[in-house]
């Protein structure tokens, strides 16, 4: 009686076993052909692109297969006049690519290639009376925005270039009456923006605000019979929640309450047998973005052929840990 | 990148698909280079317009040309005259109507309109809210609309009760309805604030509240968005900062402050002060799990001579940040060797809030009608899972086993979250032990053979002095261990314990028992080398038991112990 359950089912002849050299081989070879039709019309978040694939080849142990050179050339002139840093050349600079493009770099240990300054410059011009960020000069306001100042700033060494204060009562104005955070004061819970204050938090330092049993009883109850998590209640599962939710769970230390094994079950079950690479939901086309997730959400289960993954800013653990980013989470 | 279907297709298909994305592709770089060339040359007109528009409409996230026609807007207003500018910023709304119908989920479109809003002369915010219940109509969940919805009513006023009335509309008619209830609890607590909980509601409207969402689920028992919303009514309010204890230790010459929760007393901003029979002491005060910024339980060592012996007895007082509210003091008499004050967790505020008479009987009638929808709907989850919540906030002595009952049956129905329940089990196991505690007025807390998965509320058991967890399925004993500055006898036997890392510094530990654990090594056991008063530990049965020369390695490890028992 009543609303059935949305979600998907997963077929018997679902791929049940991990494919990394597919994986591996797909990313390899994504955005060699430049003329590729999805390639293109995802130019406006090349960046983005870059670091997923660079992480996901990282945390695969295949970092070495990607041009490393080439990269650093890329994102070299993404740096604007104002210090931010756009998707790609004759693109304008945004938080969100800003972040991508230092995360790159430190992978690569190359922040050298931009003016590290003038990064840090740009943030702080874009932190409001209210604590919060906007994305860009154009003024739209996030608590994604909040976590990308943040995490930019912590992967550089400058946290104390913003009103940290300020911008942690912002975040906190955005918590909901189910433990959860949206975009901004009054917006609807959302994993997606979960993971981005909690991550906010965990670099803060100001975790002990949350509510760390309630948002985990949210958080687990994304899992649907067929084990994939969705991002919000009544939506259908989507592998790249299994990284939104999980790194969220682990960042408050929850993260045994998902069941692991039909949450792994379900992000095999993503893969695609034939191109590699994960797709958001078993049988649809893959992208470098779920793959990356996939992959990430197996980092977090335990998945021993791929590094650990550091949940706050998803990458290769031993990553934030080469250049001493202090990061507590809830246990 | 999201819900698009891998779909077989025959080779004909696959090439007549190539050959539109070919062309697609063409006009693509054709246009974003006219484009290109036109912003280099500073150009801000009509045509690039025409030709951003015609990107937009198609991909909608290319977020540069929703800046470039802003910039082109701006400059606009310079050049033309305010009924051009008019005209241009309604003909935008129109095109910005367009491309939300194709996708009303693009972050950068619903931003260029409240941008294109925001610089109208004369905005028609009634006509923005109209679009937002179209919007809403076709897709209840979309919170980019609700979003904008709530930016329309912040810029024109909007009155609450018309917003609060609007999600009763759509609560009342439509199945989707978790951001409807969501909106409902931002703005409840505008409408009719209960006074003294911030952020809460006045009893009067909750009582029909709690009426309200019964109906929802009791319609629809597989709604989960009336539970999750049941749930939050149910909780109690966020506690405001108390001092629950102070603890005096005179053989230490010790202070312990414990606050209702997490403060950073190191702040610029914010200082706790001492006063030993009214003379102002400033002490280093600590956090007593080590490197935290954030404890609820602060320490600090007194000067040599604060407490002598002399005097019959002598007044402690802590005071917070000022706050002559935020205060607690006891007194050491002589001869005594310590002293405290502390609230009593059976004062309502600590595990459940406080009932008036209407409310106990309306949610005592809830909960039969609750049960008896369980019996109706066995398999339902949520319906069991209220109960309990119901039961809790009634009674939770008195429900103690049918607690226990409804959670094994809960573990059947979702089997997939048992870890969370286990857990949840855990933390209302633990509240009744602590009731139980504080009814007795011991210092003693039996926690033993409860199936207890986790620890809570450590930092609430600052005074207990004998604590016994054996029986149980606990795999560590945490940082938050730390708290128990009081414990002198720990029985640990039979669980999983593999980690003792929170039992370091505890200075007044004498006792530990540990059989039948799971300490693998003697570095597992490096934390107890700080607690100087342990005399007695009790391995048998762990792993650890089996290694070679263990007790000469334990002996060096731990010297002050005098009694290790391995067989």
């Amino acid at each position: 009686m009543g609303t059935p359950v949305k979600d998907v089912v997963i077929k018997s002849d679902a791929p049940k076993t991990l494919l990394l050299e597919k994986h591996a081989d797909y990313i390899a070879s994504y955005g060699s052909k430049k003329d590729d039709y999805e390639y293109c019309m995802s130019e406006y978040l090349r960046m983005s692109g870059v670091y997923w694939g660079l992480t996901v080849m990282d945390l695969m142990g295949q970092l070495h297969r990607m041009n490393k050179d080439e990269i650093l050339e890329f994102v070299k002139p993404c740096q604007h006049e104002c210090g931010g840093i756009s998707a790609s050349i004759g693109h304008d600079p945004h938080l969100l690519y800003t972040l991508s493009a230092v995360q790159i770099l430190t992978l690569y240990n190359s922040l050298h290639v931009i003016d590290v300054d003038k990064v840090v410059e740009y943030v702080k011009s874009l932190q409001q009376p209210d604590g919060s960020f906007a994305g860009d000069q154009w003024g739209e306001i996030d608590t994604r925005f909040s976590f990308c100042a943040v995490a930019t700033l912590a992967l550089l060494g400058r946290l104390d270039a913003v009103d940290i204060d300020k911008a942690v009562e912002f975040v906190l104005s955005c918590m909901n009456f189910d433990g959860g955070f949206g975009c901004r004061p009054g917006s609807e819970s959302h994993a997606g923006q979960i993971y981005c204050c909690t991550g906010f938090l965990a670099i803060t330092g100001q975790l002990h605000q949350v509510n760390a049993d309630l948002l985990g009883w949210w958080l687990c109850e994304r899992q649907l019979p067929s084990g994939g998590l969705n991002g919000r209640p009544e939506k259908l599962p989507d592998v790249c929640y299994s990284w939104w939710v999980l790194a969220s769970l682990k960042i408050i230390g929850r993260l045994h309450w998902i069941d692991r094994e039909k949450l792994e079950h379900f992000i095999l079950a993503c893969q695609d047998e034939e191109t590699g690479g994960f797709a958001d939901r078993p049988g649809d086309m893959v992208d470098p973005f779920h793959t990356l997730f996939g992959i990430a959400g197996l980092s977090l289960l335990g998945n021993e052929q791929i590094k650990p993954v550091n949940p706050v800013f998803c990458m290769p653990e031993e990553v934030p840990r080469r250049i001493n980013v202090k990061l507590e989470l809830l246990n | 990148m999201h819900g698009r279907i891998k779909v077989k297709s025959t080779e004909e298909q696959k090439e007549q698909k190539a050959k539109e994305r070919a062309k697609k592709l063409q006009f693509y770089q054709a246009t974003t280079a006219a484009i290109s060339e036109k912003r280099k040359d500073h150009q801000f007109d009509q045509e690039v317009l025409e030709l951003t528009g015609q990107i937009l409409s198609v991909n909608p996230d290319y977020a540069t040309y929703w800046n470039l026609r802003r910039q082109i807007f701006l400059h606009f207003e310079h050049e033309k005259e305010p009924e051009e500018v008019k005209s241009i910023h309604q003909k935008e709304l129109f095109f910005l109507e367009t491309c939300l119908r194709v996708n009303p989920k693009s972050y950068g479109t619903w931003h260029h309109r409240c941008w294109v809003m925001d610089h109208m002369q004369e905005p028609d915010w009634k006509r923005e809210l109209e679009l937002c219940n179209k919007f809403l109509e076709y897709d209840e969940r979309n919170f980019h609309c609700w979003d904008y919805r709530r930016f329309v009513v912040q810029r024109s006023a909007v009155p609450v009760e018309e917003e609060l009335a609007y999600t009763s509309r759509l609560i009342s008619t439509n199945f989707s309805n978790y951001s409807s209830w969501h909106y409902r609890s931002t703005l409840l607590p505008i409408v009719h604030p209960d006074h003294k909980r911030q952020g809460r509601i006045s009893e009067k409207i909750l009582l029909k509240e709690y009426e309200l969402v019964q109906n929802a689920f009791f319609t629809d028992p597989n709604d989960q968005s009336a539970w999750f919303y049941y749930r939050w009514l149910l909780g109690r309010a966020d506690s405001l900062l108390k001092i629950n204890c102070l603890y005096v230790n005179r053989d230490q010459r010790r202070i312990l402050v414990c606050f209702s929760r997490p403060v950073n007393v190191l702040s610029k901003s914010s200082k706790l002060i001492l006063f030993v029979d009214q003379k102002l002491i400033l002490p280093e005060w600590r956090p007593v799990a080590g490197q935290k910024t954030y404890s609820c339980v602060w320490l600090c060592d007194l000067p040599e001579c604060t407490l002598d012996n002399g005097s019959l007895h002598q007044d402690i007082k802590v005071v917070w940040d000022g706050d002559d509210d935020l205060q607690k003091e006891c007194t050491i008499y002589k001869g005594k060797r310590e002293s405290w004050c502390r609230d009593s967790a059976t004062a309502e505020e600590l595990f459940r809030c406080q009932m008036s008479v209407e409310k106990s009987t309306q949610l005592q009638s809830e909960l039969e009608s609750c049960k008896q929808l369980q019996e109706l709907e066995p398999d339902n989850k949520w319906c069991l899972l209220t109960v309990i919540l119901l039961m809790r906030a009634l009674d939770p002595l008195g429900y103690e086993n049918e607690t226990l009952q409804y959670f094994k049956a809960l573990k059947v129905a979702d089997a997939m979250r048992t870890r969370y329940y286990n857990d949840l089990c855990s933390k209302f196991v633990i509240e009744n032990c602590i009731l139980k505690m504080e009814y007795a007025e011991v210092r003693v807390i039996d926690m033993s053979h409860k199936n207890l998965t986790r620890l809570c509320y450590l930092d609430q058991m600052v005074l207990v002095t004998h604590m016994n967890l054996s029986g149980n399925q606990l795999t560590c004993l945490p940082p938050s261990f730390l708290t128990m500055q009081c414990l002198e006898v720990l029985n640990a036997d039979d669980n999983s314990i593999e980690n003792v890392s929170g039992l370091s510094n505890l200075p007044q530990l004498e006792e530990v028992t540990l059989r039948n654990n799971c300490i693998q090594t003697p570095a597992d056991l490096q934390p107890l080398a700080s607690c100087l008063k342990l005399s007695f530990l009790d391995l048998k049965g762990n792993p650890v038991c089996n290694l070679p020369n263990i007790h000469s390695e334990l002996t060096l490890l731990l010297p002050q112990v005098k009694e290790i028992i391995l067989q």
